[in-house]
């Protein structure tokens, strides 16, 4: 299992993020990304001259690589890619396609990035929803994403009894958090579990805090080899595996998938415990990508953390909390606290956590799982601090 | 109107769906069945990935489901004259289709949502976001 493709070969070697209230941000999309980067690099201590290939996700509309060359000074590009998707799912699937293109020497430093601010590209509901609009939809009344998943999470919810507790430990957890998070949007605020189950409906089963923040923002993360890592700035963090994918009878097949109540890990976390030799019992935390909570404890769920008879006895707020929870998850405050760059904070929180940068530090903390957003094919990473 | 009649096959510049929007416009529904391996197939395909046949054809199903889910929005995400808030989208299943499952606006007792509640249609249109496109409405049966 160790001396697989991806294995222990790349690292993340810096990280950069801007954010800000939605339709708030002070410079144009284009500029926080190049701001975003430039931090990264910073971060990395590397020239963001020296950045040869770009890989984003989730219908990143504006953001061509190659227009973003005059505002870095790339000397040459050797990389320009997205991952295909409307929504987060993909963007472990950035982290993969970038992992392999360093370990196989087609580039040296790659960026996966991603940039939304609403003035730009439209509210992020509607951005996401383009891409999967269509008239059987509409016609249904669907026009958000919020919807279609709505479908999803009461089939979730319903079929695997969950108790409401559990969903309640993930949102209290990524409050506490948040709470720690000098960057969170959530910073500060005395989150009591009454504001979650007195939040208003949105749609049906979903209340306003079942559901992620939007924000205007760029996040980017820098990677390259593991060789080239100590030379670098910061502690590298390696990737051991990044996978995307799911299996026949799942896919954007109007809410038709085979195995409906499901957020769509299965193929996923079958071939990343497959190919890194490792399990859940491995990790020493998570960040979870909850743009909805029913979904993101499927997330988990799904990569064998707990069981859906054993959730409410797993899922309390006690074992989710940093320092000392038995698996603590989404140590900033994750999407619905902390807020929403498309999924680029759980990647980022992941490679801080591991540098020992958290807000909410795992003390020891060796190994992180990284889950992308619900839709097939979605992806899911394991980072490490040492190659174990 | 024969029940398991089957259409005219699509030209090749249609989307595989087009039979389906047809049938709506004239009142009924169509699914399409592949003629090789008999599975039902929705969304449309222009080839079944299950046997390779191309264009598998389509026929009359009856209107008649059970609930698979179902929402209930709060939130103005859409616009227009038939999502006056809050409506509730329901996901149906079609034991005469394999199971196939359809989205619909709901309409009648919401006291009935519940899995596998039998429902029935009709066909109509949905005024929603400036447009007006052919669907099913979906009550109690």
């Amino acid at each position: 299992m160790t001396g697989s493709g991806l294995y222990g070969r790349v690292a993340a070697v810096g990280v950069g993020r801007l954010q800000f209230k939605r339709g708030a941000a002070p410079y144009s999309e284009r500029e926080l990304l190049v701001r975003a980067i430039v931090a990264a690099c910073a971060d990395a201590g590397l020239d963001p001259a020296d950045v040869d290939g770009f890989v984003s996700y989730g219908d990143d509309r504006h953001n061509e690589p190659v227009r973003l060359m005059p505002e870095l000074g790339t000397r040459e590009l050797t990389l320009s890619t997205q991952i295909w998707g409307g929504g987060g799912a993909g963007m472990i699937a950035a982290f993969e396609i970038a992992a392999a293109m360093i370990a196989a020497g087609q580039c040296r430093h790659i960026i996966v990035f991603r940039a939304i601010a609403q003035g730009s590209s439209g509210r992020l509901g509607a951005a996401v929803m383009a891409h999967f609009v269509n008239d059987h939809y509409t016609g249904a009344g669907i026009v958000a994403p919020t919807q279609f998943l709505g479908l999803r999470a009461r089939r979730v919810l319903s079929q695997h009894r969950i108790a409401p507790s559990v969903i309640e430990a993930l949102v209290r957890a990524d409050y506490y958090h948040a709470a720690r998070n000098p960057e969170a949007v959530a910073f500060g605020n005395h989150f009591r579990v009454e504001d979650y189950r007195d939040s208003r409906w949105v749609v049906e089963p979903l209340r306003l805090y079942d559901c992620s923040r939007e924000n205007d923002g760029a996040g980017a993360v820098l990677l390259t080899s593991a060789e080239r890592a100590r030379d670098l700035a910061k502690k590298p963090v390696f990737i051991l595996g990044a996978v995307q994918g799911c299996y026949q009878g799942a896919g954007d097949l109007l809410e038709n998938d085979d195995d409906y109540s499901v957020n769509g890990f299965a193929a996923v976390a079958q071939r990343l415990w497959a190919k890194t030799g490792l399990s859940i019992k491995d990790m020493d935390c998570a960040q979870v990508y909850e743009n909805f909570t029913y979904l993101a404890v499927a997330a988990l769920i799904e990569h064998g953390f707990s069981s859906w008879e054993a959730a409410a006895e797993d899922f309390t707020f006690e074992n989710l909390i940093a320092p000392h929870g038995r698996f603590p998850v989404n140590t900033s405050g994750g999407n619905l606290a902390e807020g929403f760059i498309h999924g680029m904070n759980t990647a980022i929180e992941a490679v801080r956590q591991l540098r020992g940068e958290s807000s909410n530090p795992v003390p020891n903390a060796r190994t992180c799982l990284v889950t992308a957003g619900p839709g097939a094919p979605s992806s899911s990473a394991v980072f490490a601090n040492e190659i174990p | 109107m024969n029940a398991g009649s089957e259409t005219t096959g699509v030209t090749d510049a249609e989307p595989a769906d087009a039979p389906y929007w047809r049938g709506l416009r004239e009142g009924r529904l169509l699914m399409q069945r592949c003629q090789g391996c008999q599975r039902w197939k929705w969304p449309a395909v222009a080839r079944c990935g299950d046997c390779g046949a191309w264009h598998p054809p389509w026929q009359s199903v009856a209107m008649r489901g059970v609930l698979y889910s179902w929402i209930k929005t709060w939130q103005a995400f859409a616009s227009g004259e038939d999502c006056r808030l809050p409506y509730v989208t329901v996901l149906v299943a079609l034991p005469e289709a394999g199971g196939r499952r359809l989205l619909g606006l709901f309409e009648g007792d919401e006291a009935q949502l519940g899995f596998d509640a039998p429902l029935q249609g009709r066909v109509t249109v949905t005024r929603v976001a400036g447009a007006q496109i052919p669907s099913i409405r979906w009550r109690p049966a």
